[in-house]
């Protein structure tokens, strides 16, 4: 090629780079919009199974309601094809918060030291802010839907179970701190799963530090499994599918087996306690009297005790009293003999001052009587004394006789003893002897001589000594008088002062008596009241003693009650147990694989629908794409058609003239295409998966470049306007030069179809036949906008159609059709216990009214196809209409249930190419039978079979056993109290609320509604840069035309009107078109994404056409906006010089 | 004062960094229901004075009255209410809405004024009665330029300003199209200014301003001007 010629392209690129930036940029649109919107599925999936894999997400979860021993470990990991396994923890418990009491959360364990490496570390937490657990006590949580706003890093949750469990079986601890906030692969939308505790929906989970749990036998609730998968397999594949079908089948089978073996396990141990638990209570009751009769012997003792003590008690009482009265008596005797002492001293007393009186008398007589006697007394004496004179002498004669007269007589014995002595000796002579008898004889002879002297002198003697004696003891006699009386004085004084000094000491005896006595009394007083306060305290003693009887008594009582409570209780516990046994049912395992996770399935169904949905939009956007670079560049080779005339005529070649619009064309397209390109696989798959970011917790979207998807894409782009190029140049080159080089003839004017009808025409205006007439003219720019149009409005038919569609299933489904607000479910039981069941839901202050109903999933068969449905079989069908509403879609005709027949629902009759007064194929459990179809109801989601209890009784041969009740509540707010309060009935299992079906469409709905505003806000780009291009083509195209107009003296408004009106025109048909259009696109959208169980709403209402043709009137006016300044702009001057 | 009074007008174009001045200090004047002929070469600069006179573009400096009306002052949109009201153009190439016929090429001017004339009575005045529902496309180079200068009269113009009209056509044709512009003016006294290279042309006006560079070289009256008939080229 010539470098005149590559150069003059280029060049020509520049001059007409508004026209090049058209291509370009409906080609960036058309490529950026197909190829963006198709990555998303791909680059949704890759992002998440990208996810996965870096958190481990585990492909199975298995659940066993008696936990996981090691024997069941070890055998499930011998299931072939298990590549890792995390045997782990989890807990659902309450925690309060002052924003949300009763909050239910999901605790799971996460090892402290989790190896990052290791496949058995699976669903790890990924941490969105803080850190992880580093210690015991610390806690991770997660920022869900109806995590409580207290849940902060750095605050503290406390834990606690419900009544029927004790935390301390599940947990070493109740209170955590927060340090961390994450999110979980394995919940990938905000459904939290169900719980058994509560209102039955966790809404939030926690994780711990594995070491807090301390379930009993070192059991794990959970056990997370990775499985052997082929490199490279998509999770979302059907193959993954398929592979964990297989491995669930495998573990069923597994479940099969160890479920039986830990179920005896488990019984023999249950058994084994209850048979030491009774003993334990026989033992608990032997101690139990024992200990009671101890107690009562001790009490007996006692009594008696106290009774001895009362007996001393009142024994000493009584001694002492009678002491006491004794001590007073003597007291009082005592008091008595002294008084009489005090008298009798007073006698003494009053006698000794009479004898003192006496005394002096005597005294005196005395002292008269002396002085008498001493006169006397000396006269007598000298009478005496002559008389004693004389007395002497005689009586010394015979004192001297008497002498002799002793003496001799001893002389004479010993003169005769010694003359004996001698005579008898013989020595003595007898001269001695003759002498010595010789002495004898004188002796003897003086003897007799004192002897006679003795005779005669005594009588002498005497009378003289008894005159004198007489005398004497005359005077001695008086003496003796005085003597006596004085004596008798004396004696009598002596006596008077004895007297005295006996009746001093008897006084002083007498005080000294008093003294005893008062110390008597005294002593007395105290010995009483020491005895009194002995015998008080004895009595305060026996009160004590008494009062610890009756206490003693009351213990033994209570204590005897309490551990007869206590037997009570333990027999009731034994039975309990024993009643608990005999209902334990065998253990069961919950084979849980990804499609049970949170959101995992309803994450890929959305996916497969963004998918169908790319597969459909973004033709349209090709489409128009391709008619738009074919009419710019048939438009720019026309323009060019003296140059390629010129051209010609110089001798180039018809490939060197052609190369010239390939070169324009390509590179448009494929800077286009590129630019396209890089922005839509960014744009639309953050767009779109932004939107599903707001439903499922999944990371930041990978959005790579898709080489693929670009190459086909910039492929077909070229490839169009490539040959829009080639075609509109070989349709010029045909041509001669010299044809060429003259002006094109201008299109002849034409008259329309319109103008035959003359009545019509001549009615129009003048500017209305011109424009019309333009219209025409320009068929293929009024065609091109028409279609620019109709795609644009045909999107958002789609968009809004759709989203009505779904959302219209919120309303009708669960506002119109299904107006329960609840469903109890009730568990098998026998009738009393399901009446009593019933009873308390419809007596409960929060229900309304309710009807009892069978409901169920069965299989409907049409002899090719089978398909699960749900069978429903209300009780009666008087007040049906309350819960359920039975009507015909169209006409809103209620239908009502005929005795054996039923009502299916439209989609089924759809699926099963049913109409009324087909039989149907019905099986139920072991039941079956045919029934013939009576009508065809309006529904929604999932498929129902409605029939009375007598058509189910003809069909199934059996009555009918109900298993829900359809209620109303008072107060549809009060939903989780209704629950909390119902399901204290063991025979009621559930309750699920319409309002929750309700949810979850919502936010399906919601989540669309973003959908949809990409798809307008696409479609409003397409119609804008569709329509501008036109605009612009259209302006170039006539531009002397308007230039004329304009130095006719047209106002840049009338100017503007003139071609707007045409745009008017063709944007009027485009809307009506694409409305059109839109309803089959819609259609057909619809019955990509419809599933098997769902029945989008077929009608589409008015107002989803008239949002759609506002939008598109508004995008239009747009470009009014911008053709007008574009209008404004026309020089005249420079537009009327050229020459066509 | 008179009718068309032009005075010291300026026109330059900026083109790159070269001024181009294409009117350089122009005066002339018209007077009313005179015939003027603007003469000169190619790049004299009567064009832009024509443009300038008919409102399409206007002056640098200088004064341009019309009727007693200074319009050289005049803002857009005043620029356009003058197109619309006082001046009928008619160009060398017709300037046809091809998409129109005859009769709708003439109301589409009509339609805007005033006073407008009929477009039908206009039509046969120029001798198209028979052709008013014919599309250009359908009409002869002279029958397309009788309806370039219907739908001018058709607004009952103050100026009839005509650039080049016969430039397209054949001699024939030429001489019928100016015949009728001259009739044009005599009868209904309208002014008309008509631009042409064609000296030849000159006898016919009532007063002729020859043009060269950029300037007035000469504006002369032309006291008995020759009827077209007589002329020839």
């Amino acid at each position: 090629m010539k470098r005149a010629l590559i150069t003059e392209a280029f060049r020509s690129i520049w001059k007409t780079r508004s026209r090049f930036l058209s291509i370009l940029a409906i080609v960036a649109v058309g490529t950026g919009f197909f190829a963006g919107i198709k990555a998303c599925t791909p680059d949704m999936m890759m992002t998440t199974e990208e996810y996965f894999k870096e958190y481990n997400l585990s492909d199975i979860h298995l659940v066993s309601t008696f936990g996981f021993d090691e024997k069941d470990l070890a055998a499930i990991e011998e299931v072939d094809g298990i590549v890792a396994m995390m045997p782990s923890y989890s807990a659902e418990l309450f925690s309060d918060t002052a924003s949300s009491p009763d909050t239910i959360v999901k605790v799971y364990s996460l090892p402290l030291d989790g190896d990052w490496e290791d496949p058995a570390f699976m669903n790890r937490p990924i941490l969105k802010e803080g850190r992880l657990p580093q210690q015991k006590g610390e806690c991770l949580v997660e920022r869900g839907k109806k995590t409580p706003t207290e849940f902060t890093i750095g605050s503290t949750i406390h834990f606690r179970s419900d009544e029927e469990t004790e935390l301390s079986d599940m947990l070493d601890c109740d209170t955590y701190t927060i340090v961390g906030i994450v999110e979980s692969p394995y919940y990938l939308n905000t459904d939290r799963g169900a719980a058994s505790i509560g209102d039955g929906v966790v809404d939030t989970f926690v994780m711990i530090p594995e070491e807090h749990f301390c379930y009993e036998d070192d059991i794990y609730t959970d056990v997370h499994l990775l499985v052997q998968k082929p490199e490279g397999l998509s999770p979302f594949d059907e193959d993954y599918e398929s592979l964990i079908m297989d491995y669930s089948e495998r573990f069923e089978a597994l479940a099969d087996v160890r479920t039986v073996a830990r179920y005896n396990e488990i019984m023999d141990e249950a058994n084994a306690e209850l048979a030491d638990a009774k003993e334990e209570l026989a033992e608990g009751i032997e101690t139990q009297q024992r200990e009671l009769a101890d107690a009562r012997q001790k009490i007996a003792d006692a009594e008696q005790e106290i009774a001895d003590g009362e007996r001393e008690y009142w024994d000493g009482l009584q001694t002492f009293q009678e002491e006491i009265a004794e001590a007073e008596q003597e007291l009082l005797d005592a008091e008595e003999e002294l008084a009489e002492a005090e008298t009798k001293l007073a006698d003494g007393e009053k006698e000794l001052q009479e004898g003192w009186e006496e005394y002096y008398d005597g005294k005196a007589q005395l002292d008269e009587g002396e002085a008498e006697f001493q006169s006397q007394k000396a006269a007598a004496e000298e009478g005496f004394a002559q008389a004693e004179a004389q007395l002497a002498q005689l009586k010394q004669q015979l004192t001297d006789a008497e002498n002799g007269a002793a003496v001799l007589p001893s002389l004479i014995e010993t003169l005769k003893q010694q003359l004996s002595q001698a005579e008898q000796s013989g020595m003595a002579s007898e001269a001695e002897l003759q002498m010595l008898r010789d002495s004898i004889k004188e002796q003897e002879q003086n003897l007799l001589a004192a002897q006679g002297a003795v005779q005669q002198l005594p009588p002498v003697i005497a009378g003289i000594e008894t005159q004198l004696n007489e005398g004497r003891a005359q005077l001695a006699d008086a003496q003796q008088s005085l003597h006596s009386a004085a004596e008798q004085l004396r004696q009598g004084r002596k006596e008077l002062n004895e007297a005295q000094k006996q009746l001093e000491e008897g006084r002083a005896e007498l005080e000294e008596g008093k003294q005893e006595l008062a110390d008597g009394w005294e002593e007395f007083y105290e010995e009483k009241a020491k005895a009194q306060q002995e015998l008080y305290d004895a009595q305060l003693k026996i009160a004590d003693g008494k009062a610890e009887l009756e206490q003693a008594k009351i213990d033994l009582a209570e204590g005897e009650a309490e551990s007869n409570a206590e037997i009570a209780d333990a027999q009731q516990k034994i039975a309990d147990a024993e009643a608990e046994l005999a209902d334990v049912e065998l253990p069961e395992w919950y084979i849980w694989d990804r499609e049970d996770f949170g959101g995992y399935a309803s994450f890929r169904d959305d996916m497969i629908k963004v998918d169908a949905i790319a597969a459909v939009f973004p033709v349209f956007f090709i489409l128009v794409a391709a008619l738009v670079c074919l009419t710019t560049m048939s438009r720019m080779v026309e323009e060019e058609r003296t140059q390629i005339g010129t051209m010609k005529a110089l001798g180039y070649s018809e490939g060197a003239i052609v190369s010239k619009y390939l070169i324009y064309s390509i590179s448009a397209s494929l800077i286009g295409s590129i630019l396209g390109l890089a922005v839509g696989f960014q744009l639309f798959p953050q767009i779109v998966i932004g939107v599903y970011r707001t439903m499922y917790t999944i990371p930041d979207p990978m959005t790579p470049f898709r080489w693929d998807y670009a190459l086909w894409c910039t492929l077909a782009a070229i490839a169009c306007t490539a040959w829009a190029a080639l075609a509109s140049c070989r349709k010029e080159l045909r041509s001669c030069p010299a044809q060429l080089m003259r002006p094109k003839t201008p299109k002849a004017g034409k008259r329309v179809l319109l103008e035959r009808i003359g009545w019509l025409w001549k009615r129009l205006s003048f500017t209305y036949k011109v424009t019309i007439r333009n219209v025409f003219r320009y068929k293929r720019r009024a065609f091109m906008t028409i279609l620019g149009v109709a795609g644009c409005t045909a999107l958002m038919v789609a968009g809004f159609g759709i989203r009505h569609a779904i959302g219209a299933i919120v309303t009708r489904q669960y506002g119109e059709i299904f107006c329960y607000d609840g469903i109890v479910a009730l568990d098998e039981a026998e009738t009393e216990e399901k009446d009593e069941a019933v009873r308390h839901i419809l007596n409960h202050e929060l229900v309304d009214s309710g009807i009892l109903a069978l409901q169920d999933s069965a299989t409907v068969s049409n002899g090719q196809k089978e398909l699960e449905i749900y069978l429903v079989v209300p009780s009666q069908q008087e007040g049906l209409e309350d819960y359920i509403v039975l009507r015909n879609r169209k006409s809103h005709e209620a239908l009502s249930l005929q005795e054996d027949q039923v009502i299916i629902n439209e989609k089924l009759s759809k699926v099963m190419g049913w109409t009324v007064g087909d039989t149907i194929d019905l099986s139920y459990g072991e039941l079956s039978g045919s029934a013939q179809i009576s009508a065809i109801t309006e529904n929604y989601t999932l498929n129902y079979v409605y029939l009375l209890p007598s058509a189910y009784e003809a069909v199934l041969g059996q009555s009918v056993d109900y298993n829900t009740v359809l209620m109303d509540m008072t107060d549809p707010a009060q939903e989780s109290r209704l629950s909390k309060e119902l399901l204290e009935n063991e025979t009621i299992l559930g309750i699920s609320y319409a309002s929750s079906g309700n949810e979850k469409f919502m936010d399906m709905v919601n989540s669309l509604d973003i959908v949809v505003w990409v798809l307008i806000a696409s479609a409003g780009l397409l119609a804008i840069i569709v329509l501008y291009n036109l605009a612009n083509i259209n302006i170039n195209e006539r531009v002397r035309e308007l230039a004329t107009i304009k130095v006719l003296g047209f106002y840049d408004k009338e100017v503007s009107s003139y071609v707007y009106r045409e745009n008017n025109i063709s944007t009027g048909l485009g809307i009506l078109l694409g409305l059109a259009l839109g309803t089959l696109l819609e259609q057909f959208a619809l019955v990509v994404v419809e599933a098997d169980d769902v029945m989008f709403a077929p009608d589409l209402p008015l107002t989803v056409f008239l949002y759609s043709a506002i939008l598109t009137v508004v995008f239009a006016q747009i470009i009014n906006v911008i053709v007008h300044f574009k209008l404004k702009k026309i020089n005249m001057v420079e537009s009327m010089k050229s020459v066509e | 004062m008179s009718y068309v009074e032009l005075k010291d007008v300026y026109k330059r174009y900026q083109m790159g960094e070269v001024t181009i001045t294409a009117s350089n200090g122009v005066n002339f004047e018209i007077e009313k229901g005179e015939f003027a002929v603007i003469v000169g070469s190619s790049g004299a600069g009567k064009t832009t004075i024509l443009n300038i006179l008919g409102g399409m573009d206007s002056c640098d400096e200088g004064k341009i009255s019309v009727d007693g009306r200074d319009i050289s002052k005049y803002n857009a949109k005043q620029l356009t209410e003058y197109r619309r009201h006082d001046i009928g153009f008619v160009f060398q190439f017709y300037n046809l809405v091809p998409n129109l016929t005859a009769k709708e090429n003439v109301e589409l001017a009509a339609q805007i004024c005033k006073e407008p004339m009929d477009a039908v009575e206009v039509l046969e005045k120029v001798g198209l009665g028979e052709r008013l529902n014919n599309f250009p496309a359908q009409l002869s180079g002279g029958e397309q330029q009788r309806v370039s200068i219907a739908r001018a009269l058709a607004k009952r113009p103050k100026l009839l300003l005509c650039d080049e009209p016969t430039g397209a056509l054949d001699y024939n044709t030429g001489k019928q199209i100016l015949k009728l512009l001259q009739d044009t003016c005599r009868k209904e006294n309208m002014t008309v200014v008509l631009i042409t290279h064609n000296q030849a042309i000159t006898p016919m006006a009532d007063r002729v301003i020859r043009m060269k560079n950029s300037k007035v070289e000469e504006m002369r009256l032309n006291p008995n001007p020759t009827p077209v008939e007589e002329i020839e080229w």
